[in-house]
C-alpha cells in the first residue's frame, strides 16, 4: 500500500484534521437526517486480511513469513455545496503486525474541492487529489481491485493541486498542476519536497470499451536537505523526474484488461540519469454473478546507470518479475471475498553480494463496503 | 350518480301515477325476460365484462417529506467522462414513480404475464436506471437496454434473482426473466451509485402512481384484498379492502404510515 512520508506531527494534524471532520459529519447525519441525506455522504471500505509470505522477499515478505493479520479502513465523505460544487475528504486507519508488532497508521489521502460542468463535459478539483498519472487508481479500493496485491505501477499519490479534466466525443483529457512528484515510497528512497510541475493525461475510445492513455509529467524529485551533497552551483530542483505513461482498457463481456506501461527517467547528481521501465497487464473474467478470477503479471527493469545507489541503495540493474492469481466471491453487492497467491523473481545482474530472494505470499481478504445515508434512508425489506 | 340510489328516488317520487309505474315495471320485466332468452350466452360474458371494468380502486398517495430526499452522486474516482452533475434539487412528484401500489390475496388470483405486446424494460440512461422502480408480475422479462455511450455492467445478487448481464455498448440490450416474486436490487458494477429495484409480484393487479400521485387499478375481481403501497425507504403500508362488483373504491394512502393516514370509503 502507498504510505506517505508524513513527518510524524504533520500525520497527527492530519489525524486530527480527518477525524474532525469526519466526527462533524456525524453528528450532522444524526441531528438532520433530512438535510444530511440531501448534502451529505459517507461512505467506506472496511477490510480484514489474513496473510502468510515468504520470510525474505524484500517486496513480499511480511510479520517475518508468519500468519499475519491486517485491518482497514477507508472512509471518505463528501459534501455538497450547491449544485455541481462538492467537498470531499477521504482518509485511510490502517492496523497490522507486518513488522512483528502492532502499528497503527491513519493518513488524510484526499482532501479537494471538485466542480463538476453541468452537462458534465468537464470537472474541475483543487486540493490534495490524485494525479493524472495514476490511470487505475480506483482499484486503490479493494472492492475495485481484482486481486488483494496491488501493481507497483498503480500505487496512488495524491499531491496537493488543481486538476481540469473532462471529456468530448472519442477524447479525454486532464491536466494539473501538482506538487510532489508520482513516486512509489515502496521503491524509492527519496522523499521528495514539494515544488510545482505540470501533470497532462490524455485519452482516445475509439469505440466503447476500448480506451488508450498517455500521460506526462516532469519536475523535481528531491528535497533542500540533500542541497549540502549536491554539486557545487546546484540547486535540488534542478533535477527532474520525467515520467510517461501509456495505459489500456479493453472489456467486453464478461471479460476486463487493463494494463500499464511507464517510464521514468531521474536526472541523478554526478550521473546522468537513471531509467526505470515497469509495466504490468491485468487480466479479470466473471463466470458467474458472484464468482470471478483475476492475474495481474507485471515486471520492472531498472537500469540505474551509476545512479541507483543515490535513488534506491543499489547499484545494480535489476528486473522483477511479479505475478498474482485470485479468486473473487461476491456474498452481496458490498461483500467481497478473495483469495490471491502471488510471487515475484528477481533477475539482477552483475550479481549482487548481498542475496537476493524470491518471493511469494497468500493472501485472503474480506472487504465490505457500506453507506452509511443508506442506513438512515432505507429501511430493510 | 348511483344508479341505484337513481332508481329509488324515482320510485319514491308521489307525483308519479301508480297506473303508469305498473306499466313501466310490466314493460322492463317483459323486455329484461326477452333480452336474457335471445342473448344468454352474450349476456353473461357482457355481465362479466361489465363487473370487471367497472370494479376497481383509486386514490391519492402522498408522499412525506422525509422519503423525497435525493442521494448524492458522487464519485471518488471519477471516470474519464464525468458523471452527470449531481444535484440537490428535490423531486417530489419524481417520488411517485418509486412507489407501487397493488392488491394482496389470499385467495388464489389470476397470476399472468405483462402483455407480451408491452415491452418492460429497465434502461440505462444518463448513468442512471429508468425507471427507478418498475413492478412487474412473475413471469415477465424485462429487457435492459443501454442507451449511454459508456459501459454499464448490470448485476443482481438478490435471492429472488441473481444476474449479471456483462458489459454491452450503447445499442445493445440484455433481458432478464424472473420466475420469483420478491425484490430484486439491480446495480452497476462500474458505477456504484447507480441503483435500481424491480418488485417482482404475484398479482397482476398494480400500479404506480401518476406524476400528481393519482393511482387506480381497475378491472379486480370482488373479493377482500389487502392494499399494499411499498416503496424502498418505508415499512409496507397496508389496509384490508373489500372489493365489490361495480364499484370503484377510493382509498388515499400516505407513505409511510401513521395512524389514519390511510383514508377511504
Amino acid at each position: 500500500m502507498t504510505i506517505l512520508r508524513d513527518t510524524s506531527s504533520q500525520s497527527n494534524a492530519v489525524s486530527r484534521c480527518l477525524i474532525t471532520w469526519l466526527l462533524a459529519l456525524l453528528c450532522n447525519l444524526a441531528s438532520a437526517p433530512t438535510f444530511a441525506q440531501e448534502r451529505f455522504l459517507i461512505q467506506g471500505i472496511i477490510d480484514g486480511e489474513l496473510y502468510k509470505t515468504g520470510d525474505d522477499s524484500g517486496l513480499l515478505s511480511r510479520n517475518g513469513g508468519d500468519l499475519s493479520v491486517l485491518g482497514r479502513l477507508q472512509l471518505w465523505s463528501a459534501f455538497q455545496i450547491s449544485r455541481g460544487w462538492q467537498f470531499y475528504a477521504m482518509g485511510e486507519f490502517e492496523t497490522d503486525d507486518a513488522s512483528g508488532e502492532r502499528e497503527t497508521e491513519a493518513e488524510l489521502e484526499q482532501i479537494a474541492f471538485r466542480y463538476t460542468s453541468p452537462s458534465a463535459a468537464y470537472f474541475l478539483e483543487a486540493g490534495k487529489i490524485l494525479s493524472p498519472l495514476n490511470a487505475h487508481s480506483n482499484r486503490q479500493l479493494s472492492t475495485q481491485n481484482p486481486l488483494i496485491g496491488q501493481s507497483y505501477l498503480y500505487s496512488s499519490s495524491y499531491p496537493w493541486g488543481f486538476q481540469a479534466a473532462g471529456s468530448s466525443g472519442y477524447l479525454d483529457y486532464r491536466a494539473a498542476l501538482l506538487d510532489r512528484p508520482d513516486i512509489n515510497p515502496e521503491l524509492s528512497s527519496i522523499d521528495p519536497d514539494p515544488a510545482l510541475r505540470p501533470a497532462f493525461g490524455f485519452g482516445v475510445t475509439p469505440f466503447t470499451g476500448l480506451r488508450f492513455g498517455v500521460s506526462y509529467t516532469k519536475g523535481p524529485y528531491l528535497n533542500s536537505q540533500l542541497n549540502s551533497t549536491l554539486p557545487q552551483g546546484t540547486d535540488w530542483r534542478d533535477f527532474d523526474l520525467e515520467i510517461v505513461g501509456f495505459d489500456l482498457q479493453f472489456s467486453r463481456g464478461y471479460f476486463e484488461l487493463n494494463g500499464q506501461l511507464v517510464v521514468s527517467k531521474y536526472e541523478v547528481p554526478y550521473y546522468e540519469s537513471s531509467d526505470y521501465t515497469g509495466y504490468y497487464l491485468e487480466l479479470k473474467y466473471t463466470w458467474t454473478p458472484r464468482f470471478y478470477g483475476a492475474l495481474r503479471f507485471q515486471k520492472l527493469e531498472t537500469d540505474y546507470g551509476n545512479g541507483g545507489d543515490y535513488l534506491y541503495g543499489a547499484d545494480e540493474p535489476g528486473r522483477l518479475t511479479d505475478l498474482e492469481v485470485g479468486l473473487g466471491y461476491r456474498f452481496s453487492p458490498n461483500i467481497l471475498l478473495k483469495v490471491a497467491y502471488r510471487t515475484d523473481q528477481w533477475s539482477v545482474n552483475p550479481e549482487p553480494d548481498y542475496p537476493i530472494s524470491n518471493g511469494h505470499s497468500v493472501a485472503l481478504q474480506l472487504s465490505w463496503f457500506f453507506d452509511l445515508g443508506s442506513w438512515f434512508m432505507e429501511k430493510p425489506q | 350518480m348511483n344508479p341505484k340510489r337513481t332508481q329509488q328516488s324515482l320510485f319514491d317520487d308521489q307525483s308519479c301515477p301508480a297506473s303508469i309505474k305498473a306499466q313501466a315495471v310490466s314493460f322492463a320485466v317483459i323486455f329484461w325476460l326477452t333480452c336474457s332468452l335471445m342473448w344468454l350466452p352474450g349476456l353473461v360474458s357482457a355481465e362479466t365484462e361489465f363487473s370487471t371494468t367497472s370494479t376497481g380502486i383509486r386514490g391519492e398517495v402522498r408522499i412525506k417529506k422525509n422519503l423525497t430526499a435525493q442521494r448524492m452522486r458522487f464519485r471518488l474516482y471519477p471516470d474519464f467522462k464525468p458523471a452527470p452533475p449531481p444535484t440537490a434539487e428535490e423531486k417530489r412528484e419524481d417520488e411517485w414513480q418509486n412507489v407501487v401500489v397493488y392488491l394482496e390475496s389470499t385467495a388464489s388470483m389470476p397470476v399472468m404475464a405483462n402483455d407480451d405486446t408491452e415491452q418492460l424494460q429497465m434502461a440505462q440512461l444518463g448513468e442512471t436506471f429508468i425507471p427507478h422502480v418498475l413492478p412487474v408480475v412473475v413471469g415477465s422479462t424485462i429487457e435492459f437496454p443501454n442507451q449511454d455511450p459508456i459501459f454499464h455492467n448490470v448485476f443482481s445478487l438478490s435471492g429472488t434473482k441473481t444476474f449479471d448481464l456483462g458489459r454491452y455498448p450503447k445499442g445493445e440490450s440484455r433481458s432478464v426473466t424472473f420466475e420469483q416474486s420478491g425484490i430484486v436490487p439491480v446495480f452497476c458494477h462500474l458505477h456504484s451509485d447507480m441503483s435500481a429495484i424491480i418488485v417482482v409480484l404475484e398479482t397482476p393487479f398494480f400500479t404506480v402512481p401518476g406524476p400528481d400521485g393519482q393511482y387506480q387499478i381497475d378491472n379486480i375481481p370482488p373479493g377482500t384484498y389487502t392494499l399494499v403501497a411499498w416503496h424502498v425507504r418505508s415499512e409496507r403500508v397496508e389496509r384490508q379492502v373489500e372489493v365489490i362488483a361495480g364499484q370503484v373504491l377510493e382509498f388515499d394512502i400516505t407513505v409511510p404510515i401513521e395512524d389514519d393516514d390511510i383514508t377511504g370509503h
